[in-house]
């Protein structure tokens, strides 16, 4: 999914590197903390990864059909940009399709699907779904949240679907789809400004789930997040990573977080890297 | 007062001016690059002067030269990244540099004041016709690119992820604000121009809803602006641009008032 390969980066193009001799391999279902000090280079490479920045030398491939990416939460995204929660959704939606052609029905398993399969943040209660949601029917099934009713009635609403984005008419349902998911039915008219830091990073989560990635990148989720939102946070990428396989990369401060969920761990220092495994980390902070 | 041809033309432009001003306004004050469109509408003068000079109908001068001078910013920008508040001083110095040696020349076919102040005597039915025609492609190439724009607006990386050609659409916004600005310069003059782009947005921002409704609520304003501004032009016999900036401040106070004093009766209620 990831493929980076002896990668030299410095904006001058000329030593002193901020990356230097960065390989590092991710293979699809895997959920990959990268962590770091300040300073260590992280988000250099994020946006070497995500095609912001070329390498100087090396290569950084990324395989991934469709991206999603979650940015850092700061102060100058959104907090006072006059656009509501359904705007940013509807808008993404929209631009959905710009990027070249899609494989064929990219919604036959899209994120009407992944509202049914992956769950949410709490269990969802039959009423607390909008009527007109796409799962609608499912969620009768599904009151642990993963409920796998939804299947059937995905098809029928994804079904004819040619090209990238999502026809005009199906918009709206996606994204009472995307924000049930994340338990945000009620906020789909609220300003972004006026969330809470853990209800603004669920909405982008949400966004970014929305065109159905087989990536999901996040920088520094839990930025701004109370405690209890971190966990459902948390709780939420694990069961994304879980049960659908979704691949993750996630820039990370919290390292608590790092060790407890993902399946490797990429440990930066001076623009230095190297892959290990949750137990080793933990035992090299230990241990250091 | 309608009966006149000179009126009917500036209250045909100030209807175009009021609906193009926010559609573009809104971007580049949400981008915070009002100054830009300060810039630009100083740089237009250059413009109206080379029109003046040459023989070209001023409004199309200063079209082509603003965009010009737009896409001179987009691509300094790449040059200055960390300075960017130094392109505005290098671009304002070059439209005004090559306005005031032209109009100091003596060699200009009309006088240029008009242009400065505003003035609702000179709008002609060959400046209304284009007048209509740069507002209409204006407004057609925002519905256009209306996600995008927003995109890159709200979220520039996000954009560029979907595959937004960032690059391509601001060159191409930079066009819509010289379309705002050419279309706006002969009635609200060029000293207070920006007023028309940021005022009424400005003012639309505080009601504090979201984009779309912001949008509508700024052309509203703007209409507010400029029909005050043309009204208080005609009766008192002043330049339209001044008192159609005048307006514009007066609207925005009011609207900044007019919240508190509701908001203050609401939690008095709920108290």
């Amino acid at each position: 999914m990831i493929c980076v390969n002896d990668l030299f980066f410095s904006y001058t193009d000329a030593p002193p590197w901020l990356l230097s001799d960065i390989s590092l391999q991710v293979a699809g279902g895997e959920y990959i903390s990268v962590v770091g000090d300040n300073g260590s280079g992280k988000s250099t490479l994020l946006r070497l990864l995500l095609g912001f920045l070329r390498p100087t030398k090396g290569t950084a491939e990324v395989g991934a059909r469709r991206i999603g990416y979650v940015p850092q939460r700061q102060d100058s995204l959104g907090a006072d940009f006059p656009i509501t929660v359904y705007e940013v959704l509807y808008s993404y939606c929209k631009l959905l399709g710009k990027r070249g052609a899609a494989p064929p029905g990219p919604y036959a398993d899209g994120p009407a699907a992944a509202s049914a399969h992956t769950g949410a943040f709490s269990p969802q209660k039959p009423d607390a779904t909008p009527a007109h949601a796409p799962d609608a029917h499912g969620s009768s099934t599904g009151a642990g949240g993963i409920g796998a009713g939804g299947s059937g009635t995905d098809s029928t609403v994804a079904g004819g679907i040619v090209g990238g984005g999502p026809p005009a008419a199906r918009i709206p349902a996606l994204i009472d789809a995307a924000l049930a998911q994340v338990d945000l039915s009620g906020k789909k008219r609220a300003l972004i400004g006026d969330l809470s830091g853990g209800q603004h990073q669920k909405v982008l989560l949400a966004r970014a789930l929305l065109g159905d990635p087989d990536l999901l990148i996040l920088d520094e989720p839990s930025t701004g997040v109370d405690p209890s939102g971190q966990e459902e946070i948390y709780a939420f990428l694990k069961n994304l990573n879980d049960t659908r396989g979704l691949t993750i990369l996630s820039v990370e401060h919290n390292l608590d977080a790092a060790i407890a969920n993902s399946t490797k761990i990429f440990h930066m220092a001076n623009g230095h890297g190297h892959i290990c495994s949750p137990r080793q980390f933990a035992k090299e902070m230990l241990g250091g | 007062m309608l009966r006149y041809t000179f009126m009917q033309n500036a209250l045909l432009a100030s209807l175009l001016i009021a609906i193009l001003c926010p559609c573009i306004g809104i971007f580049l004050v949400l981008r915070k690059f009002s100054l830009i469109g300060d810039t630009l509408a100083h740089a237009s003068l250059a413009g109206v002067a080379l029109g003046l000079f040459t023989g070209v109908n001023p409004i199309l001068g200063a079209f082509v030269f603003t965009s010009v001078c737009g896409a001179l910013i987009e691509f300094l920008r790449g040059a200055f990244r960390k300075h960017t508040d130094l392109i505005l001083s290098v671009v304002m110095s070059l439209g005004v540099g090559v306005a005031i040696t032209l109009i100091s020349s003596g060699k200009l076919r009309a006088g240029a004041d008009a242009f400065l102040f505003g003035s609702i005597l000179t709008v002609t039915r060959g400046d209304l016709a284009l007048v209509a025609a740069l507002s209409l492609v204006a407004v057609l190439t925002v519905g256009l690119l209306y996600h995008r724009l927003l995109y890159i607006a709200y979220d520039e990386d996000a954009a560029q992820i979907l595959g937004v050609r960032v690059k391509l659409i601001n060159y191409v916004f930079s066009v819509l604000v010289a379309c705002a600005i050419s279309v706006s310069i002969r009635l609200v003059g060029v000293l207070v121009l920006s007023s028309m782009i940021s005022l009424p947005v400005a003012a639309a921002i505080q009601l504090g809803r979201g984009f779309k409704v912001t949008l509508l609520a700024s052309i509203a304003f703007s209409l507010a602006d400029i029909l005050l501004g043309l009204a208080g032009s005609t009766y008192l016999g002043v330049a339209p641009g001044g008192f159609t900036a005048l307006a514009g401040v007066a609207v925005l106070l009011v609207v900044i008032v007019g919240k508190h004093a509701w908001r203050k009766t609401r939690r008095r209620r709920a108290g």
